[in-house]
C-alpha cells in the first residue's frame, strides 16, 4: 500500500478532520488510489467500460464528453453490482466511548461507517444505517443517491452515546426489517453476552444476508497493559473492580483470547466473516476486509 | 557526625523524587474508566494489600539508595573527640617557615608574623613534632624536628625580620628535607610570609610538595602600605686635570597611597648632608647629584628618602673610592713599536686621562712601579726580566703580555712557565690551517674584561691573523678562546697582582682588532680589570660575599655597620671572603697598613609590594595538575584527615550496593508479574 494513502487513512491523522463527508472522500479516494497502485487491482469496483447506447438506457449515463469527440453515443457502465444494498449496524453503547489514545472505537467505527457509505454510494449501491445500544436509537433505510449520504453522515454526527451493550432485541428488529437480502456490516465492541449476539447473526443469515462482523477494539483492551493496583470502572454499568493489573491483566488476556477464539468459531459456523479491527489499524485495513469479504461472498 | 562536602546533602532531596512519583503514579491508576469488565476479576484483597507493602518497601529502598548516595558524595565521618574511648587526632610532623625578609619590617607585620608562630607552636598537642625554619633568601634551620615545644618557644623572641629578600623554593626544599625523617605520616608544611610576588622564582615549574604532605599557607599582610625606594644607582668618576668630579643617579619608585606626592632626596657625604633634590610626585621619578671629590681616597655616602611604611629600603649607601690615575707602563721591542702607538692611542689622553701612560723599558718598571706593565713584541724574558715582572705582579700590580713578529714560541715557552701561564709551542696563522683567519670563539661574559663588548655581537667582527699558541697551565684561567679553540686570553693570580696573557699583538700586525670600536672598550676594561683586580666593586647587596685578596694566611678584620668585627682570612687562592653582608651600611675591612671601605645595600626587587593571596601561593606551591587551586582551612585539613581514616563513605557504598540487590530483587518480581513471558 504506498505511503501517501496509508498515512491519510490513519485514524490519529483523521480525528483532526472535523467533516465525516470530508473524512470518508478522502478516505475512500485515498484508499481507491492506493489500489489503482497496488498489486491489488481485483478488488477494484468503480471500474468501468463502454456499450453503444441501446433504446431504453438512463440518459444520465450516456458519456456526453465522449459523444463531443466521437459523435457516438456510449453507455458507461459499471462492473460492481448495482443493486447491493449494505447494511450498516453501528453499536453505539458506553462501552465504545473507551479509548487508550486519541480516538474512541465510537469514533473509529463512525470513520469506517462513512468511508464504506461513502464507497458504496459512489458505486450506487444503497446503503442503509442503524445505530444500537440495548435497542436500536436510529435507523436510516437503504439508498443510493448522493443525497442519501448526506443524510447518513448526518445521522452519525448527531448520534448521542448509548447505554448498555445487548444486542438480542436490537439485531432480531433490525433483522425482520431487512427485508431484501443485502449485505450486514457490523460494528461493535461484541463486549457482551456472545450468545445473544449469535443469536442475531443467524436471524441475519436465515434471512439471507451477507454479514460481516467488525470485532473493533481499543488496543488496551487487547493487550491490557495496566500496571499496579487498579480500580478499574465499568463505562455502562459503573461497576467498580479493584485489581492488581500485572496479576488480573494475565487473567483477562486469557479470557480474551478465549472470548474472541468462540465469536471466530461461532462466525465460521454460521458463515459470517469476523475481523478484528483495533482503533490504532488504519481504516484502509477495515476497506480491505470489507471488499474481500463481498467478492468472496459474491463468488 | 560531619562531613567532609555537607553541600551534597542537598542531593537528598532527589529522595522526593520516587516517592512524588510513587504517589502520582498510585493516584493516577486508582481508578480507571474501562469499556466492560466482562473478562476482569477482582483480585483478592490480601494480594492487594501485600502488593501495595511490596510498592512501599520498593519505594523505601530506591529513597533510601538516593539518601545514601548523597551521603556518600558529603564523605561523612565522626569526629574523634565525639568517639569515646578513642586517641585524640594523628600526631603530625610540622614544619614551619617563618619569613624574614625585610619586607617582613613592614610596620606591624612582623608582630603578626610572630603571633602566628606562637599560635601554632601553642596549637600542638603533646605528640607532634615541629622544626622552625627561618628564611628570606636563605634559609636556616632554627630548631630540629622534635615535641620539645619549650625550646620551639624559646627561639620566637630572637626573631626579627633581616635584609634579604624573598625566597621561597629554599625553605621548601629545605623543610621537605626535615620532614623525611619525620615520624608521623602526618605531615604539615605551614608558611607564614607576607607572599611577595618575588619569592616564587620560576624553579616552582618543577618542585612537588607530595601528594603526602599538606600545605597551610598564613599570609600576613597590611592594607593600604605606601613604599618609596631607590629602584637604581649608578656612580660614576669623570677626571679633569686633578679634579674628579663625582655624579650619582638614582631612580625613585613610589607604590601604594599618595604616590604622587613630592619627595626629598639628601645625600649624605661623609656623615654631613651635602645635597638635597625634590623630586615629582611620579610613580618613578630620576634624580641625579653632582659632587668634587676634595681628596683622594674613600668616599662613604648614602641617599635617603623619607619616611613610608618600609623604612629599610629608604636609605641607599655607597662607597667610592678616588685614586690618582693608574700608571701604565707599556714595553714594546718591535722594530717599529707599532704596539705602543695603538697603546698610547688609546691610554695617553692628556689631562682628561683615566690613566698615565708611558713607554720604555723593563728597567723603568724597576724604578718607577707601575700599576700595570705591559709587555708587547718580546722575542722572549730573560730571567731577570721575568723576575721584574713577578716583583710587579707580587706587589699588588699587573702584568699584560702580548706577541708579534718577534716573538719566539719555544723561548716564550719556558718564561711563560715561569710565570705560571703554560707553555707555547708555535705561532698559529689559522689561515694555512683552516682556511681562514680566526674570530673570537667563546668568552666569559661574567668576567669584568669582558663587560663592555661581551653582548651584542661585535665581539665576533675582529679577525685574528696569526697568534701564539700557549697551552694553558691548570692553575691559569682561559678568559677567551679564538674560534680554534685556542686561547685569546688567559690570566694567573700571581701574588696580589695578575698576569693576563693576550696571545696576539695589541697593533694591526696580526690581527684588525685594534681598528675595530670594541678595542678601545677592550683595552679600557683590561687595564682597569688589571689595576684592581680584587676590588673595584665597592657596593654590594645584603647577603653578597665580599672578596678581600691579600697574602695565603694574611687576616682582614671587617667591622659590619652595627659595630661587629668580622675576621676574613685570605686562603690559598689569595682571596678570602667576608659573608656576613646582612646588614645595610658602610663596612671597613682592614689589614696591617691598608683599609678597604664597601657598602651593602638591601635588594630593590623585596620594595616592591606585590603579594600574592593565599590561592595563588597555594596554587604555586602545593596545587597538583588536577587539583583546583584552593587554600584548605587548617581545621579542613584535620578533618579531612580523620575522614580520610576512617573512609566511611566505604561502608555507605557497600550498603548501597546492598540495597541495589534489594531493589533489582523486588522489581524484577513485580516485572515477572507484569510481564508473566518474561518469567
Amino acid at each position: 500500500m504506498p505511503q501517501a494513502a496509508t498515512r491519510f487513512i490513519n485514524p490519529n491523522v483523521l480525528a483532526r478532520i472535523s467533516s465525516l463527508e470530508l473524512l470518508s472522500r478522502g478516505v475512500v479516494e485515498g484508499f481507491i488510489a492506493g489500489l489503482h497502485r497496488s498489486p491489488y487491482k481485483g478488488f477494484s469496483v468503480d471500474f468501468m467500460e463502454y456499450r453503444p447506447y441501446t433504446p431504453g438506457d438512463d440518459l444520465q449515463r450516456v458519456d456526453w464528453k465522449l459523444y463531443a469527440r466521437t459523435d457516438r453515443t456510449y453507455v458507461k457502465e459499471f462492473q460492481g453490482e448495482t443493486n447491493t444494498r449494505l447494511h450498516l449496524v453501528l453499536d453505539i453503547s458506553g462501552s465504545m466511548d473507551y479509548t487508550s489514545h486519541e480516538i474512541t472505537k465510537r469514533t473509529y467505527c463512525f470513520y469506517l461507517a462513512a468511508s464504506l457509505a461513502y464507497l458504496m454510494i459512489r458505486q450506487r449501491d444503497a446503503v442503509g444505517l442503524t445505530l444500537f445500544d440495548d435497542s436500536i436509537r436510529t435507523s436510516v433505510p437503504p439508498r443510493s443517491s448522493k443525497g442519501h449520504l448526506h443524510t447518513l453522515l448526518t445521522h452519525l454526527e448527531e448520534a448521542e452515546p448509548g447505554a448498555e451493550t445487548a444486542f438480542e432485541k436490537p439485531l432480531h428488529e433490525i433483522a425482520e426489517r431487512q427485508h431484501r437480502r443485502g449485505f450486514v456490516v457490523i460494528l461493535s465492541d461484541l463486549l457482551s453476552d456472545p450468545d445473544t449476539l449469535v443469536d442475531g447473526l443467524r436471524h441475519f443469515r436465515f434471512n439471507g444476508h451477507n454479514v460481516l462482523v467488525f470485532h473493533v477494539l481499543d488496543p488496551q483492551e487487547v493487550a491490557f497493559e495496566y500496571a499496579d493496583i487498579v480500580e478499574f470502572e465499568d463505562l455502562e454499568t459503573g461497576e467498580r473492580l479493584l485489581v492488581e493489573a500485572e496479576r488480573a491483566g494475565q487473567l483477562y488476556r486469557e479470557n480474551f483470547e478465549r472470548f474472541q477464539a468462540r465469536l471466530r468459531k461461532e462466525c465460521a459456523l454460521l458463515g459470517v466473516d469476523y475481523a478484528l479491527l483495533k482503533t490504532d489499524q488504519p481504516l484502509d485495513h477495515a476497506l480491505f476486509n470489507y471488499l474481500s469479504s463481498r467478492a468472496r461472498q459474491r463468488t | 557526625m560531619s562531613f567532609i562536602t555537607p553541600l551534597f546533602l542537598f542531593g537528598a532531596a532527589t529522595v522526593l523524587l520516587p516517592v512524588l512519583f510513587h504517589f502520582v503514579r498510585r493516584m493516577k491508576a486508582r481508578r480507571v474508566p474501562f469499556s466492560s469488565l466482562m473478562l476482569l476479576k477482582a483480585t483478592p484483597k490480601e494480594l492487594v494489600k501485600r502488593r501495595r507493602l511490596r510498592d512501599l518497601l520498593l519505594l523505601a529502598v530506591r529513597a533510601a539508595m538516593l539518601l545514601l548516595l548523597t551521603f556518600a558524595f558529603a564523605r561523612p565521618f565522626i569526629p574523634q573527640d565525639s568517639i569515646p574511648f578513642v586517641a585524640d587526632r594523628q600526631e603530625q610532623s610540622v614544619a614551619i617557615l617563618v619569613d624574614l625578609s625585610y619586607s617582613m619590617q613592614v610596620s606591624g607585620v612582623f608582630e603578626q608574623a610572630r603571633n602566628a608562630l606562637v599560635d601554632r607552636i601553642d596549637a600542638a598537642s603533646d605528640g607532634d613534632e615541629l622544626s622552625l625554619i627561618r628564611f628570606s633568601d636563605a634559609a636556616r634551620q632554627l630548631t630540629p624536628l622534635s615535641d620539645d615545644h619549650a625550646l620551639h618557644r624559646s627561639v620566637v623572641s630572637g626573631l626579627s625580620p633581616g635584609y634579604g629578600t624573598t625566597d621561597f623554593h629554599t625553605p621548601l626544599r629545605l623543610a621537605l628535607d626535615i620532614l623525611q625523617d619525620a615520624r608521623h605520616d602526618d605531615r604539615v608544611v605551614v608558611l607564614i610570609s607576607d607572599f611577595q610576588r618575588n619569592g616564587f622564582s620560576g624553579s616552582f615549574e618543577n618542585f612537588d610538595l607530595g601528594p603526602e604532605i599538606d600545605f597551610i599557607p598564613v599570609k600576613i599582610t597590611k592594607d593600604d602600605l605606601r613604599n618609596t625606594y631607590m629602584e637604581a644607582f649608578e656612580l660614576s668618576t669623570r677626571r679633569t686635570g686633578d679634579a674628579v668630579a663625582l655624579r650619582l643617579d638614582a631612580r625613585i619608585e613610589s607604590q601604594g597611597q599618595d604616590v604622587h606626592t613630592e619627595q626629598v632626596v639628601d645625600l649624605n657625604m661623609e656623615g654631613e648632608l651635602a645635597a638635597q633634590r625634590t623630586v615629582s610626585g611620579t610613580p618613578s621619578s630620576p634624580v641625579t647629584f653632582r659632587q668634587t671629590a676634595s681628596r683622594m681616597g674613600f668616599f662613604q655616602g648614602s641617599l635617603s628618602l623619607g619616611e613610608d611604611d618600609l623604612a629599610a629600603d629608604n636609605r641607599y649607601y655607597f662607597t667610592v673610592h678616588v685614586t690618582d690615575r693608574p700608571s701604565i707602563l707599556a714595553v714594546d721591542r718591535g722594530p717599529d713599536r707599532r704596539d705602543a702607538f695603538f697603546l698610547a692611542s688609546a691610554f695617553a689622553l692628556g689631562e682628561d686621562a683615566h690613566f698615565s701612560f708611558e713607554t720604555g723599558d723593563l728597567q723603568r718598571a724597576a724604578i718607577r712601579d707601575p700599576d700595570i706593565v705591559i709587555v708587547a713584541n718580546f722575542a722572549s724574558c730573560t730571567e731577570a726580566e721575568i723576575a721584574t715582572l713577578l716583583r710587579v705582579a707580587r706587589r699588588g700590580g699587573s702584568v699584560i703580555l702580548s706577541f708579534g713578529d718577534q716573538t719566539s714560541p719555544q723561548a716564550w715557552s719556558a718564561a711563560l712557565q715561569k710565570l705560571g701561564i703554560g707553555t707555547s709551542d708555535r705561532v698559529v696563522t689559522p689561515r694555512a690551517s683552516q682556511g681562514s683567519d680566526a674570530i673570537i670563539g667563546q668568552v666569559e661574559e661574567r668576567h669584568p674584561v669582558f663587560d663592555a663588548i661581551a653582548s651584542g655581537g661585535g665581539i665576533l667582527r675582529p679577525v685574528f691573523r696569526r697568534y701564539l699558541r700557549v697551552e694553558p697551565d691548570s692553575g691559569a684561567s682561559v678568559l677567551a678562546t679564538y674560534d680554534t679553540g685556542d686561547p685569546l686570553l688567559l690570566e694567573r693570580r700571581v701574588g696580589q697582582g695578575t698576569v693576563l696573557v693576550y696571545t696576539t699583538s695589541f697593533s694591526t700586525q696580526w690581527t684588525d682588532f685594534a681598528l675595530h670600536e670594541l678595542y678601545l672598550p677592550f683595552l679600557y676594561q683590561m687595564a682597569l680589570y688589571a689595576y684592581s683586580p680584587s676590588g673595584a666593586q665597592h657596593n654590594y647587596a645584603v647577603g653578597a660575599p665580599v672578596p678581600l685578596r691579600g697574602r695565603v694566611g694574611e687576616e682582614w678584620d671587617v667591622q659590619a655597620p652595627d659595630g661587629n668585627v668580622f675576621r676574613v682570612v685570605v686562603d690559598s687562592s689569595g682571596t678570602g671572603f667576608f659573608r656576613e653582608t646582612g646588614i645595610p651600611g658602610h663596612y671597613a675591612a682592614a689589614r696591617a697598613r691598608e683599609t678597604f671601605f664597601f657598602s651593602v645595600n638591601v635588594d630593590p626587587r623585596e620594595s616592591l609590594l606585590e603579594t600574592r593571596n593565599e590561592e595563588e601561593a597555594y596554587a604555586a606551591i602545593a596545587a597538583r595538575d588536577d587539583e583546583v587551586a584552593t587554600v584548605p582551612e587548617e581545621a579542613a585539613l584535620l578533618v579531612r584527615d580523620e575522614e580520610k581514616e576512617q573512609k566511611l563513605w566505604r561502608v555507605v557504598i557497600i550498603v548501597l550496593l546492598v540495597l541495589f540487590v534489594v531493589e533489582s530483587h523486588l522489581a524484577s518480581r513485580t516485572m515477572q508479574r507484569s510481564n508473566p513471558t518474561a518469567a
